[in-house]
């Protein structure tokens, strides 16, 4: 073997990125294997015609300078490299009984909101929103201690007592400490389509870092796309010694009695490496490694866990401004509920039966954050719903382009409904389904947060583990914790190097 | 920008890249497959499916190569759409490597019969 790295990654997602940097701040030195074109998994951007686009929902929880999320942003040495651009407000809630928009960082204007519509529960807003910020600080508190890992984990019952306490419910059964009304705790999380499940089912470990985080210090978008940050780590990871290989892909991870010996590489052949820590999925890293070498009862265990549901996103390119589409200058994305439970919602969205009058969706107002990216006097939005995988890897190429069809042409009219005239302004129009979620990242079934964030699938204990039964075989990124999310990945990039590096 | 098939295709054509294409951008041969560069939107998927290593992207052509550009242009106004992957041709392990195939190109399009071949776009 000619080569040899400290750590070598498979898949450049951003969970990759961030712990390469950080290692390679450390002084080892690593290799990043990318089976794609350009670097950052769902942190890239594409180009149609002259407008580009974000792939993914493209919103960063609380980073600013001095929070708690901008620590991860500094620790892989981007701070300076990146412009974080702020949404204007969090998001709009749109139901038939109720209508509410989050402003940026104004937890107590979103509390006044409630009270106008709950007016009977202001007591309980208000004891929920402080003890989840008390939850938000004792989370804070474990995660960016500078206390060796196992010293956090020993001290965490008397610390940070809170994670404990309410890291294995349900958001569900924690709002419902405080209160019994279903459509507020429905309301409290609007934004459940970021994490992938309903309240009832949703883990609040999970749910609760972000929740606060955004209302507290608010939503972020990166100027010139997530590309941007996705390539300033490239550029950190390179100005330390280390190598990033595109439009390579590793064909096998190798091991010798139980440990990494390293990975054959598409461009570089054998690479001898000490660690391989994979950003893929762990049903791919078990494939490339050999089910031989994992015990019976891990692969076993590894098959009940549950995927996280997939999603369908729309990207207009608009050859006019949004204003002229009666779209203000302070619209992030709007949220549009239907008047059925989550739960409902989840069943026909398992199911694929999507429809405004069963199914959530959202209109995400691109342009109006970083008209940087698409030309002057232009406009970019986006239009998404969740979907469960249903047939959409087994159709035949003509069966699925008319199903892709069917849904961008349900969505726009929905769209249209909310924007008149839309259809005659779009100038470019794409759109990403559960097979073209597969096709980029190969996850089984479209799966776009890893594994379900449910209460036995969430949570440091729970999480599928960042440490295989190989010696020296780490997985960091969406299927292990924290979970997806461009802060959830990057924190998990930041655990296992705390962790195991 | 956009992606080009080159000699070691011609005579193998494999057409694994066609499956993974998400703009249906591939022209179907006799004896090899294009990209329509009107159509390609630099994705890169089908580079590592092809087992010759025959698609580069345009901005890594060289003066070897260069004139499969033209090439893919112009047999993609000829070709049918191929949207789903065919079997390989019979003999390709007897052309797998072989250097400078280019004179073995059929330009001419089989003919299409759109019942049989439903591995191609009849639009």
């Amino acid at each position: 073997m000619s080569h040899e790295y400290d750590t070598v990654f498979v898949g450049a997602g951003l969970g990759a990125l961030a712990s390469a940097s950080l290692m390679a701040q450390r002084g080892q030195k690593v290799l990043v294997v990318e089976k794609h074109n350009i670097p950052g998994g769902y942190a890239s951007n594409f180009r149609r015609k002259d407008f580009t686009f974000d792939v993914s929902l493209h919103s960063f929880d609380g980073v600013m300078r001095g929070g708690h999320s901008f620590k991860v942003i500094e620790a892989c040495g981007v701070a300076d490299k990146v412009e974080f651009l702020h949404h204007p407000t969090l998001y709009r809630y749109r139901a038939d009984d109720i209508d509410i928009t989050v402003g940026h960082r104004d937890l107590e204007g979103y509390k006044n909101a409630l009270f106008r519509f709950f007016p009977e529960e202001t007591d309980n807003i208000n004891r929920l929103f402080a003890e989840s910020r008390r939850n938000y600080q004792d989370l804070c508190g474990f995660l960016y201690s500078r206390k060796p890992f196992w010293m956090r984990l020993v001290a965490t019952p008397m610390v940070y007592p809170r994670v404990l306490r309410y890291g294995h419910e349900t958001v569900d059964a924690y709002f419902s400490r405080f209160t019994a009304n279903e459509r507020l705790k429905e309301v409290l999380s609007a934004q459940w389509s970021y994490y992938g499940l309903p309240a009832k089912d949703l883990a609040f470990g999970y749910f609760s870092y972000p929740f606060i985080d955004y209302l507290d210090h608010g939503g972020y978008s990166i100027k010139g796309g997530s590309q941007a940050l996705s390539q300033a780590l490239v550029e950190v990871i390179e100005a330390h010694g280390g190598r990033v290989e595109l439009e390579s892909a590793v064909q096998r991870i190798v091991t010798s009695r139980g440990r990494i010996k390293g990975v054959v590489t598409r461009k570089s052949g054998e690479v001898r490496a000490r660690n391989v820590v994979a950003n893929i999925s762990p049903q791919a890293v078990v494939a490339l490694t050999g089910e031989e070498h994992f015990a019976p009862r891990y692969l076993s265990r590894l098959r009940e866990q549950k995927l996280s549901v997939s999603g369908f996103q729309v990207y207009l390119g608009l050859d006019c401004p949004l204003s002229e589409l009666g779209v203000g200058a302070e619209d992030y994305i709007h949220f549009f509920a239907p008047p059925k439970t989550q739960r409902e919602q989840f069943e026909h969205i398992k199911a694929g039966e999507l429809h405004p009058d069963n199914t959530s969706w959202s209109i995400n107002y691109f342009s109006n954050i970083d008209p940087s990216m698409v030309p002057v006097g232009k406009s970019s939005l986006g239009l998404f719903t969740l979907t469960g995988p249903s047939e959409w890897h087994s159709l035949s190429k003509l069966e699925y382009r008319r199903k892709k069809q069917a849904l961008t042409d349900l969505l726009i009219d929905n769209a249209e409904r909310v924007m008149p005239g839309l259809r005659q302004h779009i100038e470019v129009c794409e759109a990403g389904s559960p097979r073209t979620m597969s096709k980029f990242t190969q996850n089984p079934e479209g799966a776009i947060y890893g594994f379900e964030q449910t209460t036995r699938q969430s949570g440091l204990f729970n999480r599928f583990p960042q440490k295989y039964p190989v010696k020296g075989l780490y997985q960091v990124g969406a299927w292990t914790f924290p979970g997806a999310g461009f802060i959830g990945t990057m924190l998990s990039a930041r655990v296992l190097v705390d962790r195991y590096f | 920008m956009t992606y080009v098939v080159t000699d070691n295709c011609i005579r193998c054509r494999h057409t694994n890249c066609v499956d993974i294409c998400p703009a249906d951008a591939f022209h179907l041969g006799p004896n090899f497959i294009v990209i329509n560069p009107q159509e390609c939107v630099d994705c890169g998927l089908c580079l590592p499916e092809c087992p010759e290593a025959a698609i580069t992207p345009e901005n890594q052509l060289d003066d070897s190569n260069r004139h499969f550009l033209d090439l893919n242009a112009t047999l993609a106004e000829h070709w049918p759409v191929i949207l789903q992957r065919i079997p390989a041709l019979e003999d390709h392990p007897q052309w797998s490597g072989v250097p400078n195939k280019l004179p073995h190109l059929i330009h001419e399009a089989d003919p299409v019969d759109p019942v049989r071949d439903t591995h191609l776009a009849h639009a």
